[in-house]
């Protein structure tokens, strides 16, 4: 591309072609000091083709300031390939100057003789013509003037030829209400260039642009402010968005960029109090109820000031007036010029104004729920009397613009007038947008012990107060306040969700038998509305998942799911993911991870094609937890690894505590011990989720760490701390890994009983295989090991079946059957090759692949019951230096570094005696 | 847009995309052309709204998703893309159950914003007039 530009460095760079690539596509749409170019496609569209067709010699685009002129002109220029451009800029400094502001286009030694005397100058016109003319070649000059008006004579002059010649395409900026250069109007008036107007960006195409700019959506009252007040001046625009950044009120709020004031530069706030400062009497007042208002109508404001005063304020320019549907609407001729008389208003004035204004609206009935929302405020301002019912739709209003300030105070002079229960709704509504819990306590304390609280109301803010406290990990709060309403509420659709509710947090604090009693003792039964049944149905697949109860839970998950695909679309959406878990979970849990993973990896896919970050979230954890329980460390790694970055981005912190969980767990599976320790730290700064098995899980996973560290005590004693746990609230199937651990870390008959008192109260083979390798083990019976194995590896769980394969290994060779243990150990050897590697302690005291000798074994046995290497020597007549050499291949052996770690991994390879 | 408004395109679009043959009939008949190209064109109506939708809430994720989509259709006109607009929403208007005054809204900014992206990347000012088409 051949490019001169207006600092007058002219020359040739690399040609790049018209389409945008990737780079430039990444910078237009990125938050870089360039806003993009928006709402204006169209135009440079049809500024090309007014190029190409080459019918036109140019364009002028006029318009007010600050509408983005030159920025289209500049974009038309980025956009033109390998096609000849140059710019020019029109400015009062090179005015008086003859090709003052074309001299950077033209040779040295043309630009040098810029200024001789007349005699020279035509000589000079015809050499500066030629030299543009051959700028562009064969082709045409793609020429951008940047404010025309402003060129001096002799450029414009030349670019009459140039234009009628077609050696020049010009596109040139003019502001609307500057003189049009003769030129220009000579080139416009015979058809030689187009006039195209470029009015100021519609309020849409601001939202856009802000969106594109902010990188999120906008809150629609700040995006409407912002458009109001910028009234598509992109200058303006710019400036208050810079400013509101800067200054703090214009911020990232639950997701949405709010507008608490618009901040007004200094030059303009100055300008304007200039211009409007001359007003006094009925037409200060008249801009100052605009102020107030906004704009009213003009039979308003003539009502308000009389007509003559409006009619003087529209021919001042103080006022525009302007036709809304069958309504002549008057507003101020500039929004910015609110902003500044609202700062001028003392407090009784504005009260004034505002009382007025009420007055007015009240006399002509407020119609419309803009009209109510302004009746109910300035009321309220001005302090005078507002009917309940006003208040109340303006609360409700005010919610659905997330308006929470105005939604609070509208609530709360609601209830000051009597309307206290549906004030309250609204209320914690505003709190709970707000994530604001304290709020919620304090708007449900409000009417709580109201007698005529209806029940659908109750039943309302017992479930928004139960959440709140739910998400605070305040389990018992949250079962209060349902037990609570259940004990109030008598009308049966009502008594029937709070019941729903209640079961739903007993399931899910881990008090599942409690949670089952409930849905089954509520009269309504399964035959209630559609959001109560999908509540039911999350409720009973908890519980009954928890209980190991896999069948019921998988029934209840997928009506669950039915009700909520019945529920309208936007309701649908909400927790349609927990009934797909919870029937996910029951196969992963009772060993059916096939069909477990068929079920969520679609799920997954479709919720990835989305963009449903929260459900990704989850999902990634449930297909993080079937590739553990199956044992594929790095598949596991992988899923949860995915679970931390997304939390963040997708609100849900609480998952968190999960994620890292799992990360920990991944690497423990393949031995990476200490990327397991910093992932586990993570899950402890997480903190708890509410999610009762959140934290089993997670002390789990720290015995998991103590075992890979060599500390199988400290191991055994936590897993068995979480079994107990689990047992002590019924929650089976979260029992039964922790027992399955005390047989993995050595100590099978402290977890075998239970376990088979376990394998009668959960369903499926996972468990069963859990309890026959315990039993196998406290047995030291090779071939329930064998069953054991055969068992895990039906199952595709590949690290305990090559754990137990190690097992017995290691069995085999304690009857000194070394063809079956080399067997075991091939096939062991093939499971961790199909886990693609495996690192836990059990196959660590694989061991078993290089077992002890029975000198090192004897000397082991020895060393742990306290002997020290000299005594040992002395008994068994060997050298100390003997003594400690076969030691220290003990030691290498085991996997341990000292005597500190013997007794532990003895009995891990099951050579404790 | 704001949030809610996000969900709603959202929402709707996972609705109106259930039934991937219905969308693409429901477009197929109100695109302009001739058959293979209208099919083309459909197919890519869908894969663009499927890949932007979920990255309404942050259009800075739109470059990378987008890259792929600007490829595949080559240079376009802001007719043809009006074109398209209208097609969808008149397609969206027949498979959504409720495609109200609020719903309707909501996808008119977000086809704005889709719009810009398409345009940044496909829109070539200076191209001869040609056949509309997605390039294969």
């Amino acid at each position: 591309m051949r490019v001169v530009d207006d600092s007058g460095h002219a020359g040739t760079v690399s040609a790049q072609p018209a389409r945008v690539t990737a780079e430039r596509f990444a910078t237009l749409v990125g938050v870089s000091a360039q806003w993009p170019l928006t709402a204006r496609a169209a135009t440079i569209e049809h500024l090309g083709r007014a190029y190409t067709a080459g019918a036109t010699g140019g364009v002028v685009l006029t318009g007010p300031a600050g509408v983005g002129k030159t920025r289209l002109g500049e974009e038309l220029l980025a956009r033109a390939g390998d096609r000849p451009t140059a710019r020019a800029v029109g400015h009062t400094a090179t005015q008086a100057i003859p090709l003052g502001a074309l001299a950077h286009l033209l040779p040295a030694e043309v630009a040098r003789e810029i200024g001789l005397g007349d005699d020279e100058r035509a000589s000079l016109f015809h050499r500066a013509r030629a030299a543009i003319a051959s700028i562009a070649g064969d082709d045409r000059l793609l020429l951008l003037v940047d404010d025309v008006d402003l060129l001096d004579d002799t450029s414009l002059a030349l670019l009459l030829p140039l234009v009628l010649q077609r050696a020049v395409f010009l596109v040139a900026t003019l502001r609307s209400g500057r003189p049009v250069p003769g030129v220009v109007a000579t080139l416009a008036k015979d058809g030689h260039v187009e006039v195209e107007d470029v009015s100021p960006l519609d309020h849409d195409g601001i939202v856009t642009l802000l969106h594109r700019v902010l990188d999120g959506p906008v809150e629609t009252a700040s995006g409407e402010r912002l458009a109001a007040v910028s009234a598509g001046n992109l200058q303006v625009l710019h400036e208050v968005v810079q400013l509101g950044r800067q200054r703090g009120t214009l911020r990232l709020e639950h997701g949405a960029w709010r507008l608490t004031e618009v901040p007004v530069p200094r030059a303009l706030d100055e300008l304007i109090r200039s211009r409007l400062g001359s007003l006094v009497g009925t037409e200060r007042r008249g801009v100052d109820l605009l102020a107030v208002a906004g704009s009213l109508l003009v039979d308003d404001l003539a009502e308000l000031v009389g007509s003559s005063t409006v009619a003087d304020l529209e021919r001042s320019q103080a006022v525009r007036t302007s036709q809304v549907g069958d309504h002549w609407v008057a507003s101020l001729a500039h929004p910015m010029y609110g902003e500044v008389l609202r700062t001028e208003l003392s407090g009784m004035t504005e009260r004034e104004l505002k009382r007025d204004l009420a007055d007015l609206f009240e006399a002509r009935g407020a119609s419309t729920p803009d009209d109510l929302s302004k009746l109910a405020a300035w009321r309220l301002d001005s302090g005078g009397e507002v009917a309940a019912g006003v208040l109340l739709a303006a609360g409700r209003l005010a919610l659905m613009g997330r308006d929470i300030e105005s939604a609070r105070r509208f609530a709360a002079a609601a209830a000051e007038r009597g309307a206290r229960h549906d004030a309250s709704r609204i209320g914690v509504e505003a709190a709970v947008l707000a994530n604001d819990a304290a709020g919620v306590e304090t708007a449900v304390a409000a009417v709580w012990d109201d007698a005529g609280l209806p029940d659908a109301c109750r039943a309302h803010l017992a479930r928004r107060l139960a959440l709140t406290r739910f998400a605070l990990a305040d389990h018992r709060g949250a079962l209060a306040v349902t037990e609570d309403a259940a004990m109030r509420v008598r009308e049966p659709a009502a008594a029937a969700a709070v019941q729903a509710q209640r079961a739903e947090i007993l399931a899910t604090m881990g008090r599942p038998a409690e949670a089952l009693h409930v849905l089954d003792a509520d009269p309504a039964g399964d035959d209630v509305e559609p959001r109560v049944l999908a509540q039911r149905c999350a409720a009973r697949s908890t519980a009954a998942l928890s209980l190991g109860r896999f069948a019921e839970a998988i029934e209840a998950a997928r009506t669950g799911a039915a009700a909520q695909a019945a529920l309208p679309e936007w309701l649908a959406r909400r927790g349609a993911a927990a009934h797909l878990v919870n029937e996910a979970h029951s196969y992963g849990y009772s060993g059916r991870f096939a069909e477990a993973r068929a079920l969520v990896e679609p799920a997954l896919a479709s919720a990835i094609d989305s963009g449903a970050l929260a459900a990704q979230v989850w999902f990634r954890i449930v297909l993080g937890e079937i590739w553990r329980d199956a044992g594929y460390g790095a598949r596991c790694l992988e899923q949860f690894r995915i679970a931390v970055e997304l939390a963040e981005p997708a609100g849900q912190r609480a998952s968190l505590v999960w994620s890292w969980v799992g990360v920990a767990q991944g690497h423990l599976l393949r031995g990476e011990i200490e990327q397991a320790a910093e992932a586990l730290a993570g899950a402890d700064a997480a903190g708890d989720s509410p999610i009762a098995t959140s934290w089993g899980t997670r002390e789990r996973t720290r015995a998991w760490l103590h075992a890979a560290r060599g500390d199988l005590t400290a191991a055994r004693r936590l897993v068995t701390e979480v079994a107990d746990a689990a047992a002590a609230e019924g929650m089976f199937n979260f029992e039964s890994g922790p027992r399955h651990d005390l047989v993995r870390f050595g100590d099978a008959a402290a977890g075998a009983a239970r376990l088979t008192e376990l394998e009668r109260m959960v369903e499926g083979p996972w468990v069963q295989a859990l309890a026959c390798h315990a039993r196998a083990a406290v047995a030291d019976d090779p071939d329930g090991l064998a069953d054991a194995l055969d068992r895990f590896e039906a199952l595709d769980s590949v690290t305990f079946a090559a754990e137990v394969a190690l097992d017995l290994a290691a069995a085999h060779r304690r009857r000194s059957d070394g063809r079956h243990a080399a067997a075991a150990e091939r096939r062991a050897a093939a499971l961790v090759t199909r886990a693609g590697g495996v690192g836990t302690p059990g196959m660590q005291r694989g061991a078993a692949l290089v077992p002890l000798t029975g000198r090192e074994h004897e000397i082991a046995l020895l060393a742990r019951s306290g002997l020290t290497s000299a005594e040992i020597a002395a008994r068994l007549v060997l050298s100390v230096r003997t003594v400690d050499t076969h030691l220290a291949r003990v030691y290498r052996k085991l996997g341990i570094t000292g005597r500190d770690g013997l007794d532990d991994a003895l009995v891990a390879v099951g050579a404790s005696t | 847009m704001n949030p809610e408004q996000i969900d709603i395109v959202v929402g709707t679009w996972r609705e109106a995309s259930r039934d991937g043959q219905r969308l693409v009939a429901a477009l197929l008949a109100r695109l302009p052309g001739n058959a293979p190209d209208r099919e083309a064109r459909a197919r890519w109506i869908i894969d663009a709204v499927t890949v932007l939708a979920p990255m309404v809430d942050r259009p800075t994720r739109f470059a990378a998703g987008a890259s792929e989509l600007v490829g595949r259709r080559g240079a376009v006109t802001m007719g043809e893309l009006g074109d398209d607009q209208t097609a969808l929403l008149g397609a969206l208007a027949e498979l959504v159950e409720r495609f109200d005054e609020p719903t309707a809204r909501a996808w008119a900014l977000a086809l704005k914003l889709f719009e810009e992206t398409i345009a940044d990347g496909c829109l070539d000012p200076f191209a001869s007039a040609r056949e509309p088409g997605v390039a294969s």
